[in-house]
């Protein structure tokens, strides 16, 4: 039985059992190249449910707040966005099914529209690795792993860290050193190209907020953007309060951000932000030694101090 | 309605304005609405300096007050309680240092130091705009003292404590107090017998008035704080009345269970009934219903049959007891550390080797004419076992062993002089009254000490002597020799019990696993959460007077606290807004007083929301920076007024 | 170097922890050490109380420079509170300088309560790192140029 099959019966006899009331997971999309998150409820709708490249959402951020009892499909940085969830007791272990699905990388659609130059695709098939897109004028065969997203190319956890229900076998996890090579890249420029770097793609930010709204960590009652006494950053178009938003979004991810690439997919203006978010995720290793999102109970690097933590930088 | 600010420029009788042009900064403060007083003196400070301020409060309605003088840490506290006098609260007034922070360090430089006076000025403005009129919070003490432990440091505390009119509850988990000390046999460096010593101590424990002794109690829980610390014990059943008690023994000699006896350390045998020590206190035979053939029902009642005072009775049950204490002293005590953890001493294996809490008890029997076993005529002692040692995860040094094993060589040569003794040590630390004297004694009564680490202990099968292996760093040769006998020096180690306390109490523990004392030298029995003392081994390892010491200085910061009949809470401290908490619970983490709760909300488990409790809450404000949800903020330090402040830059 | 105006000098904003750095600072003082005068001291309880925003806002805020001062690690009057400045303070930092922000503008140290002389040394090593920096112009606000402003 493929994954997708094994998606689907679990969630079929976690509904009939009702050991669950509601089971997120993925299912295809109006438009190609896409799925959406769904919600099924009814043991007869499962069939809805999809798993393919395409699944490229976090779903645990809608497991914050839930009074009910939830399955979720996850995969890996799925999965650790939601063991970071219940370390910091925004979702009860026990009203959570996960469902872990192995994970060999989701496909990043903008790469292809730019490979495609921007063509109207109308129609993606997808059969084994390979997918078949078709347009008025055009059809192309394209290979899933020449379109993955950065962050799964070099992704240090594809299988789940937490699962109640595994599906399938665990695939083999990538060599992720690389991980950070676009960080160390710009590390290895000088701060004059660095600041026109980050100012020229900030620049392109125009605090729709997307990011936050669609990271499953982000779930503060009043973001600190919308705070007034004080009032840490403006919400002006000015690059200053731009830059500013971004660096401190960056820096209350500390320790918790699992690279799982929802902000930036969300973006509408292709604004690169996982390369603000991914250097703190090189400097907390670097640093403290921690990775987020893999033990329930651990405590996240900004929680904890050691005595002789690095402090070079301090005179 | 807007805030009435008074400033107040001084001169600090040209220590401010020989640098600080001080009629510039009065000039360039004006133009805000809510500053209504500027003015410049000679001596603020002065009691004609604070006349003025007084009757400018009064006729000018002031509610805010400025002063930009020398540095708060010198005359805040003057002028907070002009702000008192006044009957302003203290904390509506805000200094400005524009002395020891910048005339006294800008000499010669006007120019700068007026520019910088001015915004030094202009930023206590600032934040005095938008202080409260905070109070201080005030809770009663009574004079309740919790002991948990009663070893000979919660021995000396509630002595100190019920002499001096407290109330003292001393909880101890054993059926009788006295500790470790208790199963000592000569105490260094004077040889006094431990037991001689102690018994009177622990005699005057029930005697006197103001100490209620509960001995087979255990701590259940403890909450709350300061001046209210609801604390929970369970009185675990002994089934023999000390009232009645007489200890004539005949229970015990009709008992046909026979057990390992702890007090001497399995060395010899007791009954499931017995008298816990000799020297027990209180002064009763208890019931050991573990093993005890059964009581539930009841298998066997021949101790009850013979006792001719009817102090037994066996329907007695574990019963729970809730008292509230103002503040607690933790005297947990140590654990000596397990020698099988070095497998390559033999302990446990080896029939011949044994500890050194062992040693103490085979020679206390062996001094009193009855030697439960023959240790030969050539004696091992090995240091360190279990101290100073990163293989098993004990780096500090246990302090007591050097001195421990000298008097464990001594009496034992003098019980049994012409044989060979030898202690091999690593350093000799013989530091304290009498141990360098004590020391030389004993070299010179024969003791042989050879200076380095003991590599194994092997054992002859057949004639279970014990082949020990060491290099004499000295002389630099190898030594192989069989000893009839090895007694392994063992460290001390932070005992089970503590660590549960330590979590009820939100007490952290330092790098060697001991309790953490607030301040290493400066308050070494104190720890960071308000009312909560230390004495004795459980904050790190030491010998009988310095642990009487502490016992004795844990009593007086105690009394030094609950004297004053009150506590003081200073007001600024953190606040949670119920509105903003996500009750992701990283301030919680990161309050080193335990000063911040994660409560449940009534009606949904699974919220949870940071509540501060405000006598525990030192004000520094670090749960402030931690939280990312702006939740957490410093009354009197808020984030709104320090934004304020870099805004005047 | 950058090029500078005449007559500017760097506008440092100082966070100094009360029971050492602020204690140092006034023995500073207190024993007439001199040092260059562009620092502006906000007094905190603890460098734990920093939330590494203020940084942010201060160079916004058009600061030349920033330090923030406390007691040197195992000495924190409130225990731990330096440990977790310390971790929030390597993270802030290492993230301002890879955005581009110059290395040289923001500082930090442990300044003990009688350390009165290091600290004038601290004061004068950072005024001098700004001062070669020239006036800030990265992250620095301006409000009279961008667009709506309300």
């Amino acid at each position: 039985m493929d994954l997708q099959a094994q998606v689907r019966q679990a969630a079929r006899k976690l509904l009939d059992d009702k050991q669950v009331d509601v089971v997120i997971g993925y299912e295809a999309a109006d438009e190609p190249l896409r799925t959406t998150p769904c919600f099924i409820r009814d043991s007869q709708e499962v069939d809805r449910l999809v798993w393919n490249p395409f699944c490229e959402h976090n779903l645990a951020g809608y497991l914050q707040g839930r009074q009910d009892k939830a399955a979720v499909v996850a995969k890996g940085c799925d999965s650790r966005a939601i063991v970071v969830l219940i370390n910091e007791s925004q979702v009860q272990r026990d009203n959570i099914t996960v469902i872990g699905v192995p994970c060999g990388g989701i496909v990043e659609r903008k790469k292809i529209y730019r490979h495609l130059q921007g063509a109207d695709i109308r129609e993606a098939v997808l059969e084994g690795d390979v997918i078949t897109v078709k347009g008025p004028g055009f059809s192309a065969e394209l290979k899933v792993e020449d379109f993955l997203a950065e962050c799964c190319k070099f992704c240090s956890h594809r299988n789940p860290v937490l699962f109640d229900i595994k599906i399938g076998e665990d695939v083999p996890e990538v060599d992720s050193k690389e991980q950070y090579h676009e960080v160390a890249r710009l590390e290895g420029s000088s701060s004059e190209e660095r600041w026109e770097f980050f100012k020229k793609e900030l620049s392109k930010c125009v605090r729709c907020y997307a990011c936050r709204e669609a990271c499953p960590l982000c779930y503060c009652k009043q973001c600190f953007t919308d705070q007034s006494l004080p009032a840490w950053v403006g919400k002006t178009d000015d690059i200053s309060d731009t830059m500013a938003f971004h660096i401190m979004r960056a820096y209350h991810t500390t320790g918790r951000c699992v690279d799982c690439g929802n902000c930036e997919r969300a973006c509408p203006n292709d604004v690169q932000i996982r390369l603000l978010t991914k250097k703190i995720e090189k400097d907390v290793k670097e640093l403290f030694g921690s990775e987020a999102g893999l033990e329930i109970g651990e405590k996240t690097s900004m929680m904890v101090y050691k005595e002789n933590d690095p402090q070079d930088f301090i005179k | 309605m807007a805030p009435r600010i008074g400033v107040y420029v001084c001169h600090c009788g040209g220590n401010i304005s020989e640098v600080v042009d001080v009629k510039k900064v009065t000039e360039s403060l004006g133009g805000q609405g809510d500053v209504v007083l500027i003015k410049d003196h000679e001596h603020v400070c002065s009691e004609v300096g604070q006349k003025l301020i007084l009757n400018d409060i009064k006729e000018n309605r002031l509610d805010r007050v400025v002063i930009s003088a020398c540095s708060p840490q010198f005359q805040g506290g003057t002028f907070m309680k002009t702000m008192e006098q006044a009957g302003l609260s203290p904390y509506v007034m805000e200094m400005a240092n524009i002395r020891e922070q910048c005339s006294w360090a800008h000499h010669g430089q006007t120019e700068q130091a007026t520019s910088k006076a001015v915004d030094l000025t202009k930023m206590a403005i600032a934040k005095a705009r938008l202080d409260e009129p905070l109070e201080k919070k005030v809770l009663p003490l009574g004079k309740r003292v919790l002991i948990i432990g009663g070893g000979i440091a919660g021995i000396q505390a509630s002595l100190d404590l019920g002499d001096a009119g407290f109330e003292v509850y001393l909880v101890e988990k054993e059926p009788t107090i006295g500790g470790k000390m208790a199963q000592l046999s000569k105490t260094f460096p004077t040889e006094d017998c431990a037991a001689c010593i102690l018994s009177p101590k622990m005699a005057d424990v029930p005697n006197n008035p103001n100490v209620r002794l509960m001995t087979s109690t255990e701590v259940k829980d403890i909450s709350g704080y300061i001046g209210n610390y609801e604390v929970t014990v369970t009185r675990k059943p002994t089934y023999v009345d000390p009232d009645k008690c007489t200890c004539c023994d005949k229970c015990a000699e009709v008992c046909p269970v026979t057990v390992p006896n702890e007090y001497d350390e399995g060395l010899t045998t007791r009954k499931a009934i017995y008298l816990p020590s000799p020297i027990a206190v209180p002064n009763s035979y208890v019931l050991d219903d573990k093993s005890c053939l059964g009581l539930f029902p009841l298998a066997c009642s021949k101790c009850k049959e013979v006792c001719e005072v009817d102090a037994i009775n066996y329907d007695v049950y574990p019963r729970e007891e809730k008292f509230t204490v103002d503040t607690i002293i933790v005297a947990t005590g140590f654990d000596i550390f397990d020698a099988r953890e070095k497998a390559v001493f033999g302990w446990g294996k080896y029939e011949n080797v044994y500890n050194a809490l062992e040693m103490e008890r085979l020679l206390a029997h062996s001094g009193e004419g009855k030697p439960l076993k023959d240790l030969g005529n050539k004696v091992a002692f090995i240091q360190c076992v279990g101290s100073r040692d990163e293989q098993v995860g004990c780096e500090y040094c246990s302090r007591v062993c050097c001195m421990y094993a000298t008097k464990l060589a001594c009496l034992f040569n003098r019980e049994h002089p012409g044989k060979e003794i030898y202690i091999f040590y690593t350093d000799l630390r013989a530091y304290g009254k009498g141990f360098e004297e004590y020391y030389k004694r004993a070299q010179s009564e024969g003791i042989k000490f050879i200076r380095g680490r003991v590599a194994e202990v092997v054992e002859d099968s057949e004639t279970k002597k014990l082949m020990l292996r060491a290099e004499d760093t000295l002389t630099r040769k190898i030594i192989e020799s069989e000893f009839d006998s090895v007694i392994l020096s063992v460290g001390l180690r932070p005992n089970a019990g503590t660590q549960k306390i330590a979590s009820m109490l939100g007490l952290s523990r330092s790098q060697d696993g001991f309790l953490k004392e607030a301040h290493l030298k400066f308050r070494p029995v104190d720890t960071l959460i308000e009312g909560v003392f230390l004495a004795g081994t459980v904050q790190g390892p030491k010998d009988i007077p310095d642990t009487v010491a502490q016992a004795s200085a844990a009593s007086s910061r105690a009394i030094r606290l609950m004297n004053k009949g009150e506590f003081e809470a200073e007001p600024i401290i953190a606040e949670v807004s119920k509105e903003m908490c996500v009750g992701c619970g990283v301030c919680a983490e990161v309050c080193a007083y335990g000063a911040i709760e994660m409560v449940s909300s009534a009606d949904n488990e699974g919220v949870r929301t940071a509540v501060v409790n405000e006598f525990l809450c030192k004000g520094c404000g670090n749960c402030a920076a931690a939280c990312r949800s702006g939740a957490v903020d410093v009354n009197g330090m808020s984030d709104h007024q320090i934004s304020k402040m870099i805004e005047v830059m | 170097m950058q090029e500078q105006p005449e007559n500017w000098e760097p506008r440092i904003i100082a966070f100094l922890c009360s029971w050492c750095s602020y204690a140092g600072a006034d023995l500073a003082g207190v024993s007439r050490c001199q040092y260059p005068p562009n620092i502006r001291v906000i007094k905190l309880p603890c460098s734990g109380r920093a939330n590494p925003f203020y940084i942010i806002k201060s160079l916004q805020q058009g600061c030349d420079g920033v330090l923030i001062s406390g007691c040197h690690p195992g000495e924190c009057h409130y225990s731990s509170g330096n440990y977790y400045a310390r971790r929030r303070f390597a993270i802030m930092k290492r993230l301002l300088e890879y955005i581009g922000v110059e290395e040289g503008r923001v500082h930090f140290s442990w300044v003990s309560a009688s350390e009165g002389e290091k600290f004038a040394k601290v004061v004068s090593e950072v005024t001098e790192a700004v001062r070669k920096l020239g006036p800030a112009r990265r992250l620095v606000k301006n409000e009279f140029e961008s667009g709506a402003t309300i």
